[in-house]
């Protein structure tokens, strides 16, 4: 048959690396020239050999939970609620509740435990079953000022009491905390988890590419992620010759950190992050260009806290 | 509480018969969920860290997977804190939760597609050499064979003619399976797995993966896989493709690039020789892609096209768990899973292993997760012919497929029939289950056993033979189980087929190897996967 053991022993290690679980890259950024590098990504299609496209802005309301010790903070987790929307389209509506560990190193793994489809759980709230989904448009439907509203307070009621009922259920990231430290997360610890900070952040979103009629030779060893083309972006569903590689965010955030007396503490946030799209493959470290590329032309630092720390962490003044 | 048994567009069918299941009474107490217990496997089924059970690797669980297991933790646990006595929908549940279990514990000890251990084909070798001494039943003088099951996952009453006709096909539009006249589909990876060649594909959306399979099964799989449909069974969905009716194209970026890969990958995986089966090969150019105006992203890409090839769609929709559990849960009581010995009979398939039982969810849409048990790899039939010395196995040989499976002598009913598993259904199947599967036989007119013949894409001669075959065993299970026949089917066992001047079929045998350049894999030569189909 004239076949060599070699071409099968790479034909198999090279799809095993392909059939190996995508874990996405991500790099972040803050830095006195966020602002510039703002400015750049909006006006402009390209970085060096990368291609942009900006795409929209996005808004993602989020409600952090600790305990009244502050474990997850201790522990260097985060665990929030997310209602990420974009203005005017329907179907860009998400829920998550998730559970994630810090960075450790740029470009390092983290860990991540997601409840999607929180219209699931139903919970008690003002004598009526709600939605927890729904329960979270309520939420971030009324402006907090010096404290909650009674709204927020009464619905923030409703999530702690669902959360006492589920404690010891399977709702993903209750099983993640007890996981990770299960003589600290107990069914009773989690039934103390109370609302730490709750935030709005404005995300524009800006797709990186390549295209294969001017970079076939980097882009032909590449796997593009076989996701439904449903699901990709419209850049991406229109051209064929549009190769996705990562997805840039440039994040403005405004926190309130809620008190030991409920009263509500501003932080604004400025951060910019970079997260490969396409697969994994043979060491061919795109994303680690472009983070070259953006340096030579913006002076920016590298940041691994989560929002969830850096709000905790800022100084109030 | 939700209703369970119509969800969405998927009926689901009820598991339970009556209130009583045995297997959930650890769930409940006093007429109440045990919240504790019952977390004790919702929880099992949802947390992605544990990754052993008893040693033993886990599978990876699938998105759909843990929705579904969510929707039916959130149906239990607001039965449990609002009080609620258990009814007959919480046993519902409280079963399809404990079958999603334990199937996901057997397809970690017992992962589909693996080669069986020693002691296994043992089992297997002994079973097949003995089965036929075991098919034989006492006739007896009852009216139980008309009692029907209710429709459950595990099968559907399927009432017309228009309805069996339409079956396979309703069952696919369901899952969102759409095969093309012609196909195109890209090349995602290897498998591993099974003894037939294949490899997994992806429609140019990529929204559905389609397995793409060459060798013996290709016709076969699609015809057994139509008659249990037909007969309310959920299956695999298989479709055969003729010369040049699917393309195969690498895409960048994967670990096969052209057909010269491939077919290396083939012959290390499968032993098995691609070279027979390939029609064309080369690059994707301007003026194919003319011709085929959705292959425009793939320009100067490599592809490859087949003398013939099957493709089993695998949609997102539906996600496989483990075996149905043929042996456990009182499934070896259910009358629809004790019948289907004599479809499987019927068809001649041999391989009816747990592993080729499969329990599914199927997403319906709007978060409906909808439990289905298939009968799954359904190719194993046809006419099975093994051999120990040298060691082989080939199906879909017409001349070993009989033209009589069931007779009836001194008041006894026999089965000619050898199967590689005695599943307990099977072991268990009394006279008035198979009588019961007998009448469902009977329902198969003309029409609807040509129109799934004709599905198969054997070539004309091969597929009048099997056409007849059928007919003549049909006729003989009716026969032998003293069912009326509603619509008899005319059959000629000397049927006799000229092609070109030539005698291809002769007395009811297939005489010449025909078409061989056509069908490498030959309906005539008794060398099978193990020896490349002696080419």
């Amino acid at each position: 048959m004239g076949i060599k053991l070699g071409v099968f022993i790479s034909l198999l290690v090279s799809s095993l690396l392909f059939a190996q679980e995508q874990t996405e890259l991500e790099f972040k950024y803050t830095g006195e020239d966020l602002g510039k590098l703002q400015k750049f990504l909006l006006t402009s299609d390209r970085l060096g050999d990368f291609q942009l496209n900006y795409h929209g802005v996005y808004s993602y309301f989020d409600i952090y939970f600790d305990t009244p010790e502050k474990d997850l903070l201790e522990k260097g987790l985060s665990l929030r609620m997310r209602y990420q929307m974009k203005p005017g389209e329907q179907d860009s509506i998400r829920f998550l509740f998730q559970l994630k560990s810090e960075m450790t190193s740029a470009g390092g793994k983290r860990y991540e435990m997601d409840e999607t489809e929180l219209e699931f759980y139903k919970l008690q709230h003002q004598g009526e079953l709600v939605a927890l989904s729904d329960i979270l448009v309520q939420f971030f439907s009324e402006s907090p000022d010096q404290t909650l509203t009674h709204q927020q307070e009464a619905i923030v009621n409703s999530i702690q009491q669902w959360m006492k009922q589920k404690a010891g259920g399977p709702v993903i990231p209750f099983l993640g905390l007890k996981h990770l430290h299960p003589q600290l997360f107990t069914d009773a610890t989690i039934g103390m988890l109370q609302p730490t900070c709750v935030g709005v952040t404005s995300r524009r979103r800006i797709n990186v590419y390549m295209t294969f009629s001017e970079q076939e030779s980097i882009l032909r060893n590449l796997a593009q992620m076989k996701r439904p083309k449903s699901e990709m972006p419209p850049l991406f569903r229109e051209n064929s010759d549009a190769f996705w590689l990562m997805e840039a965010t440039y994040d403005q955030s405004y926190f309130h950190r809620i008190g030991a007396n409920g009263e509500l503490k501003a932080v604004r946030l400025t951060e910019f992050e970079v997260e490969q799209k396409h697969a994994k493959s043979d060491g061919l470290d795109l994303i680690r260009a472009f983070d070259r590329a953006l340096r030579e032309q913006f002076d920016l630092e590298t940041e691994l806290r989560s929002k969830y720390r850096q709000v905790m962490d800022a100084e109030i003044k | 509480m939700a209703i369970i048994p119509a969800m969405g567009q998927v009926e689901r069918g009820r598991l339970l018969n009556n209130e009583y299941h045995e297997a959930i009474t650890h769930l409940v107490q006093n007429e109440r969920i045990r919240l504790d217990e019952v977390r004790k496997l919702t929880n099992f089924l949802r947390d992605r860290n544990l990754t052993t059970f008893n040693h033993i690797k886990l599978p990876k669980r699938k998105k759909a997977f843990m929705r579904h297991i969510k929707s039916l933790s959130e149906q239990l646990e607001h039965g449990y804190f609002n009080h609620q006595v258990v009814g007959s929908d919480e046993r519902e549940l409280l079963l399809e939760l404990l079958l999603f279990y334990h199937s996901f514990l057997q397809s970690a000890e017992h992962p589909s597609g693996q080669t069986p251990p020693f002691l296994k084909k043992v089992s297997m070798y002994w079973q097949t050499k003995t089965s036929r001494r075991q098919m034989r039943w006492k006739i007896e003088d009852t009216k139980d064979f008309m009692r029907d099951p209710i429709n459950s996952p595990y099968w559907k009453q399927v009432n017309g003619k228009k309805n069996m006709r339409k079956r396979f096909d309703e069952l696919a539009k369901q899952k969102k399976i759409r095969p093309r006249k012609e196909m195109i589909v890209v090349f995602k990876k290897l498998s591993y797995t099974g003894s037939a060649p294949k490899v997994r594909t992806l429609d140019l959306d990529y929204d559905n993966e389609w397995s793409l399979k060459w060798g013996d099964e290709v016709h076969t799989d699609v015809v057994g896989s139509r008659i249990f449909a037909a007969l309310g069974y959920d299956v695999d969905h298989p479709y055969y493709y003729g010369q040049d009716s699917l393309i195969l194209v690498f895409d960048f970026g994967t670990s096969v690039l052209s057909a010269n890969d491939l077919r290396d990958s083939l012959q290390l995986i499968y032993g098995f020789n691609l070279d027979p089966f390939i029609s064309r090969s080369g690059i994707i150019d301007d003026a194919m892609i003319t011709q085929h105006k959705k292959l425009s992203p793939y320009r100067n890409r490599q592809f490859v096209s087949f003398k013939k090839c099957a493709v089993e769609g695998r949609p997102d929709r539906v996600k496989r768990i483990g075996s149905f559990l043929p042996n456990d849960f009182g499934n070896d009581k259910r009358r629809e899973l004790r019948g289907a010995l004599l479809a499987h009979a019927w068809i001649d398939n041999w391989d009816v292993r747990e592993e080729n039982t499969l329990l599914t969810t199927v997403h319906d849409g709007n978060y409906h997760y909808t439990m289905s048990a298939v009968f799954s790899d359904l190719g194993t039939c046809m006419g099975v012919r093994h051999s120990t010395v040298p060691i082989d196995f080939k199906v879909g040989l017409v001349n070993a497929f009989e033209w009589d499976v069931a007779t009836q002598k001194r008041g006894v009913v026999r089965l000619r029939y050898r199967m590689n598993d005695r599943l307990a259904p099977y072991a268990q199947a009394d006279y008035s289950d198979l009588k019961w599967m007998a009448v469902k036989i009977a329902q198969f007119d003309e029409e609807i056993l040509r129109n799934i013949v004709k599905k198969s894409g054997w070539p004309y001669p091969v597929c009048e033979l099997y056409f007849h075959k059928l007919a003549a065993r049909r006729a003989s299970i009716l026969k032998a189980f003293d069912v009326e026949d509603p619509h008899p089917i005319a059959f000629d066992r000397s049927l006799t087929i000229e092609r070109d001047g030539e005698v291809v079929v002769k007395n009811g045998q297939l005489v010449v190897d025909f078409d061989r350049q056509a069908h490498p894999e030959s309906f005539y030569s008794k060398k099978g996967r193990l020896r490349n189909y002696g080419n």
